[in-house]
């Protein structure tokens, strides 16, 4: 007996033991899938191999420099951002190419972590007199970033350092997303929009085609068939993050808050519950309970990932900054995945998409030749060359007119559909309150708590609930916490 | 019998002490007082700009029906880790008590658990139980053919709760493992030639020899419960699903450093500090009745 029990726990120990191991062979295979992504990228891209090799020797430099301190003379600029993981190498690729070509301005890559944790450390180091020069700011913290009152307009940092900048050069939706007031506040940089993915050769077994803007009736119609063909387990991986709710009520011309969508002064209200906040709810609740759709939890981009490259589930909301990632994982997985439009109902005209990702901002209080340094760099680093080469690595969209043309010409979105298909979703986007985006400084609030409110939603259809009656329930609850978000905001600052 | 200590000079056993003291208050004393000030004030953005309020924030508190919530969240996970936490440590410490081969290396193995950190346990529990891709799934489903969803309002507190119990076992048996080692042989021949059993033994002689270790890891583990659990739900639940896991530690931290909160999320810190010093009073109090120090 003594030995059976004594067996058992060396057993279970065991198997915690190798559990415990088993997160590190998922992290060799992810570096040795973004390795061979790297590859496929090289094998496609014929005419930006010796690029690729540029940056790869620059990378090298990289740590060259980085051993040495930089000498006197030259001007530190320090760089905050949260490109971590794969994109590390591009992004300091970038920097180090920018250092050799300005003899005497050193810029430094400095890791944050999140975005949220990049702007609680900016405020802490400006309070402790030491602002880092240049931010990245994500789209959702705009008006926070704006409240703290630490960094200054773009558009002045321009003016101040005697530059110039033709802004309309950049994408018209990251510049109408990052002008408040008709003024110019960050330099768009990273952007991004969410996207659908599907796995074509599920949908090609069913003898079924997605459209290039699926309908909300078309996702239920061909999760439908494919769901009862028993061709997968689920129709549709959602990622419970607020950003695609936001997205859906914006491209059926909705207003996410009162004040014509921020656009007008201090936002006061949240609109969960507009006729769009309805209609997308009811829709995508329908889904679950008709167990077309599988949740995969708060803002677990991991998770929905995992679920569809697993093939658990033929289609995903995601971010068009993973397009080459995912159509490369999904070879890997033995499958084809392609992209389409985000869904919309099919009886309002389609506005297009609210951006993601972030911009850069520089801080206020610096020297004279520091702000221009980092204005400098800021401009380098949008500008078309250079954001050609980190949509190719990075994924983001490229951030200017320019740029999009030259990668036509190339022939890039020829050879990339996929890319195709966001690069139009975003171009065809239609400029007006509800794509430009709800600017308030308790929207992180806000997101979690409606985020919070449509897991209670499943929970009361998995109870019983008719859709109808949870979808109302749960969006009341959500305006009124969320109002409440946002007096504690204006009260907060003094509004 | 009383031993003093005879110091030269006057000032020394202070001077001795300054160190600690000035760790103490430079660590300790001021930032507890500044967070007692910050929570009287209405703060903006960690600090930039500041107001104060009295005890806005703690009215704000005590009638908030979310709070509330996570309070008896709070008390019932705390219960939870601790009752079957300090039981099953207790249940296998005997067990690798036992003299049987190789036992020292099942000992040590039992200790691994606790030098793992937080985040990598998390991490592992969660792939673990995943309702999708998990190993603990993949079994129920292959042997009964049921995959429930461990991230549901009802099962994610169980959990949470199973992943911390875990992560805290190893801390527990150690000290288990050296009470039980102290326990004297002669009490148990003692014991056994006046014609106790197991049990008997058991719940007569070990388990009121182990009292000082168990009130003392009552303690650290209701310690463990309110604070240490934190970085366990930050990585698997972050504090869903719909609040279902949100205790007073993690609501704090989210009203602190998610939304900026910094006036509120000092109010909750410090109803957080009273709320543990009052439970170890209270332990204190029951517990001197039924400790026994020294054999």
């Amino acid at each position: 007996m003594k030995r059976l029990t004594s067996l058992l726990i060396v057993v279970v120990v065991l198997a915690g033991f190798m559990a415990a191991c088993q997160p590190e062979t998922v992290e060799v295979t992810r570096v040795v899938e973004v390795e061979k992504e790297v590859e496929v990228e090289r094998e496609v891209e014929v005419t930006k191999i010796v690029e690729v090799e540029k940056e790869v020797q620059v990378t090298v430099e990289v740590e060259k420099i980085e051993s040495t301190p930089i000498p006197e003379g030259v001007m530190q600029i320090n760089f905050w951002n949260v490109l971590g993981g794969w994109r590390t190498p591009i992004l300091e690729g970038l920097v180090t190419d920018f250092n050799l070509q300005h003899p005497g301005i050193a810029v430094v890559n400095e890791f944050k972590g999140s975005y949220r944790d990049l702007i609680q450390a900016a405020i802490q180091s400006t309070a402790a007199g030491e602002p880092p020069h240049i931010s990245q700011i994500f789209e959702a913290g705009t008006q926070l970033a704006l409240d703290t009152e630490i960094w200054m307009p773009a558009e002045d940092a321009v003016a101040q350092c005697g530059l110039e900048v033709d802004w309309d050069k950049y994408l018209d939706a990251p510049l109408n997303y990052y002008t408040i007031e008709g003024k110019h506040y960050s330099f768009p940089w990273n952007t991004s929009s969410p996207i659908m993915y599907y796995n074509k050769d599920i949908l090609d077994a069913a003898g079924l085609e997605m459209p290039k803007d699926p309908t909300f009736e078309d996702i239920e119609v061909i999760g439908r068939a494919l769901v009862d063909g028993g061709y997968v387990e689920y129709a549709f991986a959602g990622l419970n993050h607020s950003w695609f709710y936001e997205n859906w009520i914006a491209t059926q011309g909705g207003n996410l808050v009162d004040q014509n969508n921020s656009q007008d002064g201090r936002v006061t209200e949240v609109l969960w519950d507009s006729e769009e906040a309805k209609r997308t709810f009811t829709w995508y609740l329908q889904l679950y309970k008709d167990g077309l759709l599988i949740d995969s939890g708060i803002e677990a981009w991991g998770e929905v990932n995992r679920i569809f490259l697993s093939q658990q589930a033929a289609m995903m909301m995601y971010s068009t900054s993973a397009v080459l990632k995912v159509e490369s994982d999904a070879r890997e997985n033995g499958f084809e995945a392609n992209t389409a439009y985000i869904p919309a109902p099919a009886d309002v005209e389609r506005q297009g998409v609210v951006i993601g990702g972030a911009s850069l901002y520089v801080a206020k209080g610096l020297p004279q030749d520091e702000l221009c340094a980092a204005t400098e760099f800021m401009l380098w680093i949008s500008a078309t060359p250079q954001t050609i080469r980190f949509h190719q690595s990075a994924g983001y969209f490229p951030s200017t007119k320019q740029a999009v043309d030259v990668l036509e010409a190339e022939g890039w979105f020829s050879d990339h559909p996929d890319q195709q298909t966001a690069i139009d979703q975003l171009t065809e986007t239609k400029v007006g309150p509800a794509t430009q985006g709800a600017k308030f400084g308790a929207l992180l609030e806000v997101r979690t708590i409606i985020e919070k409110q449509w897991e209670q939603m499943m929970a009361d259809v998995d109870a019983g609930m008719s859709v109808e009656d949870a979808v109302e329930k749960n969006l009341a609850a959500a305006k009124e916490a969320s109002d409440v978000a946002i007096a504690d905001y204006n009260a907060t600052i003094g509004e | 019998m009383e031993i003093q200590a005879k110091f030269p000079h006057r000032w020394l056993p202070y001077l001795l002490l300054l160190p600690t003291i000035l760790v103490s208050v430079i660590f300790l004393y001021y930032p507890t007082g500044q967070t007692f000030i910050l929570s009287l004030q209405r703060v903006a953005f960690l600090g930039l700009r500041k107001t104060f309020v009295g005890l806005e924030n703690y009215q704000r508190l005590f009638t908030s029906p979310d709070y509330g919530r996570s309070v008896v969240t709070s008390l019932k996970f705390s219960v939870g880790v601790v009752l079957i936490g300090l039981s099953l440590s207790l249940l296998l410490a005997v067990l690798a008590n036992q003299k049987l081969q190789g036992a020292r290396i099942y000992r040590t193995l039992l200790v691994w658990p606790y030098a793992l950190s937080p985040a990598v346990a998390g991490l592992m529990w969660l792939f673990l139980f995943s309702p999708t891709v998990g190993l603990i799934n993949y079994v129920t489903d292959t042997l009964f053919g049921i995959k429930p969803n461990w991230l549901s309002i009802n099962l994610a507190p169980l959990m949470v709760m199973a992943t911390a119990i875990w992560k805290n076992l190893g801390y527990n048996i150690v000290f288990y493992l050296a009470a039980l080692q102290s326990v004297p042989g002669v009490l148990m021949e003692a014991a056994e030639i006046d014609g106790a059993n197991t049990f008997q033994k058991f719940w007569k002689i070990t388990l009121p020899l182990l009292s000082p270790t168990t009130f003392f890891l009552f303690t650290m583990n209701l310690i463990y419960s309110f604070f240490s659990v934190f970085g366990l739900i930050d990585v698997m639940t972050r504090g869903g699903p719909v609040d279902a896991t949100n205790i007073l530690i993690y609501n704090l931290y989210q009203d602190g450093f998610v939304f900026f909160k910094t006036g509120l999320a000092s109010a909750q810190s410090i109803i957080l500090f009273v709320l543990v010093i009052i439970l170890t009073l209270v332990q204190f109090r029951t517990g001197e009745r039924s400790v026994h120090y020294g054999a």
